[in-house]
């Protein structure tokens, strides 16, 4: 059994907010209506990862620099290839890959495993016969280098993303943060010549997750709209 | 405006109302008919929108609200289940959007980031209040639902229905209910609801699917009941 009724069709959009709250908004848009240059993600790309050279260069000492033994090739690899990750997955957490976006979960995943691959890495090279040998520097030394540089490079990512992320900032926050001390701490690496596992994990791997805990406080009031 | 008559499933329990917000859809979309589909959004058409808004061409602003805010405000409303507030949270929303306006990526699409902003003050304002989703009459007390004669359905008050599907929508968990308001409620396609909701199609699908039969097994309940 079947009952019928009628109604009104109609084709016209949803009724919208009342006229005083259209007023209201436009009033302080207008008010506050300044060109703002949103930057393509290419050029933010670019930002990024002329930022990252520039910190990585920041801490690792020219070949030239007093004390500089050879051998830095190693080292010297490592730091591109950090450097390139840290973009790399920058631009990620912020970019559509495919039509889809990095999962919160997923950069969560990502920022873990880049801090256990770094861990890795470090825990690798300590005693190793061929290990950087450049100038000797205390843990202390080598770890506020790193974060100091990793605060300048994540501050940067965070200026190009600002209110980039609506949908998972702190999860972008933590993945800039670790991204940031990866690139860093193998700048410090370069320029390192310790091979000690305690030195190599307070001075060149325990930035990255101090970084990451940074990035993700100052992520909703920075990265969200 | 010219009328429609259609027929309703009485086993599927439904009803038709007009000019009740957001609760007309969802009844619509429960029967299955084929409602004279609102204009639709398309990224390609905001996208430029966007990018004169950006640029500070107010008359940019005006059509991308023109487009946005009621789909924003269905989706609110859905959500608060009361005007004041939803209008509230429409302004701040786009004074947020206004604000991060330079955050959006050209060529990113513009509904999941104004719906994600929406959906971010709804959330932080209703954590930072912790308002009381219950509706009480006036002597504060909880209103019993009424009882629903669906044999005389054309005299019963309107009011009466909407209370029931209201209620029935408040009692949807939350990420069903967020994804019928997006979809439904607030005309965005399964893919954009996706990327608003930061999830997969698949999933936002899954919700509304499931948010549908909670609401027909609601109505029929009720209906039974009598």
């Amino acid at each position: 059994m079947t009952q019928t009724y009628s109604f009104p069709a109609s084709n016209d959009l949803p009724e919208g907010p009342s006229a005083a709250t259209r007023d209201a908004i436009r009033s302080v848009i207008a008010a506050d209506l300044a060109p703002v240059r949103s930057r393509s993600l290419r050029e933010r790309a670019l930002l990024v990862g002329a930022a990252a050279i520039g910190a990585a260069a920041l801490v690792a000492p020219l070949p030239s620099a007093p004390g500089l033994r050879p051998g830095f090739v190693r080292p010297l690899v490592v730091g591109l290839v950090a450097v390139l990750a840290a973009t790399t997955t920058i631009v990620a957490s912020f970019a559509p890959i495919g039509g889809r976006r990095l999962a919160a979960r997923t950069k969560l995943l990502l920022a873990a495993a880049l801090v256990t691959a770094w861990s890795f890495y470090v825990v690798s090279i300590a005693h190793a016969a061929t290990a950087a040998s450049m100038v000797e520097r205390k843990a202390i030394g080598c770890g506020v280098r790193s974060l100091v540089a990793g605060l300048l490079l994540g501050g940067v990512a965070f200026r190009v993303f600002r209110h980039a992320d609506p949908w998972a900032p702190r999860q972008s926050g933590a993945l800039i943060g670790v991204a940031a001390g990866c690139v860093t701490a193998a700048g410090v690496g370069v320029g390192c010549a310790s091979s000690d596992l305690g030195h190599l994990l307070v001075g060149h791997a325990l930035g990255l997750p101090l970084l990451a805990l940074v990035g993700v406080l100052a992520a909703r009031r920075r990265l969200q709209p | 405006m010219p009328a429609h008559a259609i027929d309703v499933d009485e086993a599927g329990c439904l009803a038709y109302f007009y000019n009740l917000t957001g609760v007309q859809d969802v009844l619509v979309a429960l029967a299955g008919k084929v409602y004279p589909r609102r204009a639709v959004m398309s990224n390609e058409l905001l996208e430029p929108i966007m990018r004169r808004y950006v640029g500070g061409e107010l008359r940019a602003f005006d059509e991308l609200y023109a487009r946005v805010a009621p789909r924003v405000l269905g989706y609110l409303l859905s959500m608060t289940r009361d005007r004041v507030w939803a209008e509230d949270l429409c302004q701040t929303t786009f004074f947020k959007l206004h604000r991060g306006r330079e955050g959006w990526i050209p060529g990113a699409p513009v509904i999941p980031w104004v719906m994600a902003i929406a959906r971010n003050t709804f959330y932080d304002d209703a954590q930072r209040a912790r308002r009381a989703r219950v509706r009480v009459t006036s002597t504060g007390d909880v209103p019993d639902l009424p009882d629903l004669d669906l044999a005389d359905m054309s005299e019963q008050p309107s009011a009466e229905l909407t209370e029931i599907v209201a209620r029935a929508m408040d009692a949807l968990p939350v990420l069903q209910r967020e994804a019928l308001a997006l979809t439904t409620l607030g005309g965005l396609t399964h893919r954009d609801a996706a990327a608003a909701l930061d999830t997969t199609e698949m999933a936002v699908k899954l919700r509304v699917h499931r948010a549908y039969e909670a609401l027909r097994a609601a109505l029929h309940t009720r209906r039974r009941s009598r």
